[in-house]
């Protein structure tokens, strides 16, 4: 077998900033790939450089062969696929790193590069992020100066002279790129569904035990954002109304949805217009201020009036919404359903069902247990806190009778079923309550920090009421956010505390930016670019693509007359300008110089003519030619032609 | 060779005559012509489809990911294919092109057309490559307000004149997804001598003298006198000693000359197909030449006097390649 030989027009200085600017690319991916990954990469970039500078030639092909197989079998055995993100990520990384090893000539460079753009795109598939868009631009602008190194055919060049060309290259392409992102037809996705998406994603969950709700709200990370059309609600009515929970275990409250068409709403008609910008949680369910009126069409409602999406959110979702304060939800409640909402297992909480059948028996009328239940709370010593100690063993009793010290989601566990207990239809409700309000852009950011979990018990005539027992014990949390309600000393997220001063003005700044990034690019999607198209008046597909095309061919045509006359307009030659003063000397006396002829023949023709002038005709040509033709045009050749001719009398 | 991949890029395949109506190319006028944009072609390179390809993926991931960053990706590097033609176009268009006067060749040797790419603007040129019949022959970057040269080679099979053929200057920088070319006729022609014969030859008619002298031996010759050195004097008459001492240089004559100059003449070798006749004396032209005795070449209609040097060479080697055309 022979081995391939490296090409000499792939000089070392070319493939170390190749090598160095895939690395550059590759960065992001290896803080997620195995080590091993990474290692191998670096790996084969090293071996490849100093096969190069060694001039050695490149490993032969079984040995690639036997590499390229161990990887992909070691990608397998690490993620038991080769199919999705990550391990398409793997893949692609090793794939690249190998391919370096069969890079003999020019035109593998190539292969290799369009190996790196799509490296550059997957990182998108992970991070959307505003910085995400100067790596895009910084990759594409170092990526197109190897490209352009690769075509010089010489290998002359400067680097500063690609890293130019390839800059104007970029600006030039980036009018044309907004264009084309504004108006080239989007489609729906997706086409194909990956089997690992929707991974790590923090957000409320389908159920609730006693520490789910405080270890989400150690997170600063946004859930969502709003945007009112009109009034911000107050911080009492910011509740963010997420999932419904209707089933408890002893432990841990879940959802079970009963197929049933969503209930009736009364509401009156003072309504609250906003737009809901969603982070990704990987699940189906959409917060919507309490209680929502009006939705758009593709969102789905539930027997329990919640919010849900057709497919687990693995994007940003904007949608729109309409909210009433001042709602009647399921007035009528069918018997046996509210048989499920008594529902208790029967071996746990059995203190807590005997307190409550002990109000039971004092009164029958739910407001009459409701002030029980809250006077129960208000008068002892219950304590609102993100550290609770663990309770293993009976969480609402160990909770009610023993530590009462809480967070959201043991003070609403507890108290639901102490409801049930007593009689009263109650279910759990999760989702976020407050928000923070940012001047720069008047919006509202809703933090996983501000998750929350309080109860909905239903009255008859006056169906489900929200009862949020956590108000009762640290009314604080509900008016002032987290921070305020917790006692000195738990730790608290930082964007979470009132008053973090410069740098909590310079995080609002950054996340009004970030909102209007989410908002127009990141959430420019087909129905997005539908509305801003028939606002600009394009409401089909036809004059869609007509100003698409006339766009383009406006920005190209424009380009093209700027890159043209910039050619055309020619900078003064002082060697071409001396010889023609030279041509007309000679003409005047008699010689001119013919269309066809070359300096040297000019010259060989006058002088035998003229030997006379031989000497200085000879001595101007040869400069002339020197300097015009030869490898080198020496600084001082303009001035010594100059000197030569102002002297020569024919 | 550079090895571009573009080397390999293949024209459709139409008939030679059927491109050249289809495809007008920039024709030399007075030896010179530059490329105007209305001959300037452009498509894309197999790189340039491959790159197509790649974009057709990052788009398709971006709807299915609905992934706007990917979409702009996309976006960006489609219409940096697009600006790129620009480059690519105004990289070619306006150069000048010159034909200079090949030197002749013998036939079955190759020609050599000299062509002068020259940058009037003040933009460089980079990476203009000559192609001719499908073969890259060369590449160069023109600086600005400079000139670079490039060759034609084309065999030539047979004596008399060889036309240049067509050729395209193409380029494909700066990012080798685009080449634009143009089809250039140069209005240059070669002459072609013919191919001297091979192998053992009979010794031109009187030509016994010439042996019997350079069997004798260099020195053997009567030494006449000096004179002064004309351009073409053969190296071995040079008086060495002289010029070594510093005086200019001369050249030694010798008396043997007069009766050793011989006539190479057309009726020696009538008897030969014409074409073999003219090889035949082609050769005795050589060797003449390359022993340094003058000699004179008669054809039908052409006398030229006894001489020799490279004036005299070439003029009798153009009359026998140009002969009964």
């Amino acid at each position: 077998m022979s081995r391939p030989r490296l090409d000499p027009l792939l000089p070392t200085t070319t493939l170390a900033a190749m090598l160095l600017t895939l690395a550059a690319i590759a960065v992001p991916h290896a803080l997620r790939l195995p080590f091993w990954i990474s290692l191998l990469a670096l790996a084969c970039g090293g071996w490849r450089y100093l096969r190069a500078v060694r001039g050695e030639s490149l490993p032969p092909t079984w040995l690639r062969v036997l590499l390229t197989v161990t990887v992909v079998g070691g990608i397998y055995a690490h993620y038991d696929t080769l199919l999705g993100l990550e391990a398409g990520t793997a893949l692609l990384v090793s794939m690249t790193a190998l391919k370096l090893l069969e890079m003999r000539a020019r035109r593998d460079t190539h292969v290799v590069l369009y190996l790196g753009f799509l490296l550059i795109g997957m990182q998108f598939l992970f991070s959307q992020t505003l910085p995400n868009l100067i790596y895009l631009i910084v990759s594409v602008w170092a990526m197109l100066m190897l490209l352009i190194s690769a075509h010089r055919a010489t290998g002359h060049g400067k680097p500063w002279q690609y890293a130019r060309l390839s800059g104007a290259l970029v600006l030039q392409a980036i009018p044309v790129a907004a264009v084309l992102f504004l108006l080239f037809p989007r489609v729906s996705g997706p086409l194909w569904r990956m089997p690992d998406e929707g991974h790590a994603q923090t957000g409320l969950s389908d159920t609730m035990s006693p520490g789910s709700v405080s270890q989400l709200s150690q997170s600063d990370a946004v859930a969502f954002r709003v945007e009112f059309d009109g009034d911000i609600p107050p911080p009492s009515q910011r509740y963010w109304r997420a999932l419904v929970l209707t089933h408890y275990d002893g432990y841990t409250w879940s959802r079970m949805t009963p197929r049933t068409p969503p209930p009736q709403l009364d509401h009156v008609p003072v309504e609250h217009a906003y737009d809901i910008l969603l982070e990704p949680h990987g699940q189906q369910w959409l917060p919507a201020l309490e209680m929502a009126t009006r939705a758009g069409n593709e969102i789905g409602l539930t027997a329990l009036y919640e919010l849900r999406s057709r497919n687990p959110l693995d994007e940003r979702l904007n949608y729109r919404l309409r909210s009433s304060p001042h709602y009647r939800l399921q007035a009528e409640l069918p018997p046996n359903l509210r048989q499920a909402y008594l529902m208790l297992p029967d071996a746990s909480a059995k203190q807590a069902k005997e307190l409550a059948q002990k109000w039971r028996a004092d009164s029958n009328d739910p407001r009459d247990i409701l002030r029980r239940a809250r006077d129960y709370f208000v008068q002892r010593e219950f304590v609102y806190t993100l550290s609770p100690p663990r309770l293993p063993r009976d969480p609402v009793d160990q909770f009610l009778f023993e530590t009462q010290r809480g967070f959201c989601e043991h003070y609403a566990g507890a108290f639901a079923v102490l409801m049930r207990a007593a009689g009263v239809p109650a279910r759990v409700v999760t989702g976020y309550q407050g928000g923070e309000l940012n001047p720069i852009g008047e919006y509202l950011i809703v933090r996983q920090s501000d998750a929350h979990a309080w109860v909905e018990i239903w009255m008859d005539g006056e169906g489900w009421l929200r009862i949020d027992p956590t108000a009762w014990v640290s009314p604080n949390r509900i008016e002032q956010g987290l921070a305020s309600a917790l006692p000195a000393g738990e730790p608290i997220p930082f964007l979470a505390r009132p008053d973090s001063g410069l740098l909590k003005a310079l995080e609002l700044r950054w996340d009004a930016l970030n909102n209007g990034w989410n908002r127009w690019v990141l959430g420019y999607n087909p129905s997005l670019q539908r509305s801003v198209l028939s606002r600009l008046g394009l409401d089909n597909l036809f004059y869609t693509a007509l100003a698409l095309a006339a766009s383009i061919a406006l920005i190209v045509l424009t380009l093209t007359l700027i890159l043209l006359l910039q050619g055309r307009r020619r900078g003064f030659d002082p060697l071409a300008a001396a010889y023609e003063r030279f041509c007309r000397k000679l003409a005047r006396a008699g010689l001119e110089r013919r269309h066809h002829e070359g300096p040297a023949d000019f010259a060989r023709r006058v002088v035998a003519a003229r030997p006379d002038l031989a000497e200085p005709v000879r001595a101007i040509t040869k400069l002339y030619i020197d300097a015009r033709y030869g490898a080198a045009t020496p600084s001082d050749a303009p001035r010594k032609l100059r000197r030569l001719i102002t002297t020569f009398r024919p | 060779m550079p090895n571009l991949a573009s080397s390999r890029f293949k024209l459709p395949r139409l008939s030679q005559d059927l491109q050249r109506r289809l495809l007008r190319g920039v024709r030399t006028q007075q030896g010179h012509a530059v490329l105007r944009y209305r001959r300037v072609y452009i498509l894309p390179t197999r790189n340039g489809l491959m790159f197509a390809g790649l974009l057709a993926v990052l788009w398709v991931g971006a709807i299915n990911y609905n992934n706007s960053l990917a979409f702009i990706l996309a976006f960006l590097l489609g219409a940096v294919a697009m600006v790129s033609i620009l480059h690519t176009f105004r990289n070619l268009i306006g150069l000048k092109v010159s034909a200079a006067t090949p030197e002749p060749v013998f036939a079955g040797d190759e020609a050599r057309f000299p062509i002068l790419l020259e940058s009037r603007g003040s933009r460089a040129r980079t990476a203009i490559g000559l192609q001719y019949q499908g073969e890259m022959q060369g590449i160069t970057d023109v600086p600005a307000t400079h000139a670079q040269r490039l060759e034609l080679r084309m065999p030539a099979p047979q004596r008399g004149w060889l036309s240049a053929e067509r050729f395209a200057l193409f380029t494909i920088y700066p990012l080798g997804l685009f080449k634009a070319w143009s089809w250039v006729d140069l209005d240059a022609r070669c002459v072609v001598y013919p191919a001297p014969e091979q192998g053992a030859v009979p010794a031109p008619p009187g030509g016994a003298a010439a042996e019997r002298g350079t069997q004798r031996g260099r020195g053997a010759e009567d030494f006449d006198g000096l004179r002064a050195y004309r351009t073409g004097d053969p190296p071995r008459h040079i008086a060495w000693r002289s010029v070594a001492r510093g005086l200019p240089p001369q050249t030694k004559t010798f008396t043997g000359e007069a009766s050793s100059r011989l006539w190479l003449e057309w009726r020696n070798v009538e008897a030969l197909p014409r074409e073999r006749a003219l090889s035949r004396l082609c050769r005795w032209i050589v060797d003449a030449e390359a022993e340094g005795r003058p000699y004179g070449l008669r054809l039908p209609g052409i006398e030229l006097a006894p001489a020799q040097g490279p004036a005299h060479y070439h003029r009798c080697l153009r009359s026998l390649a140009l002969f009964a055309l």
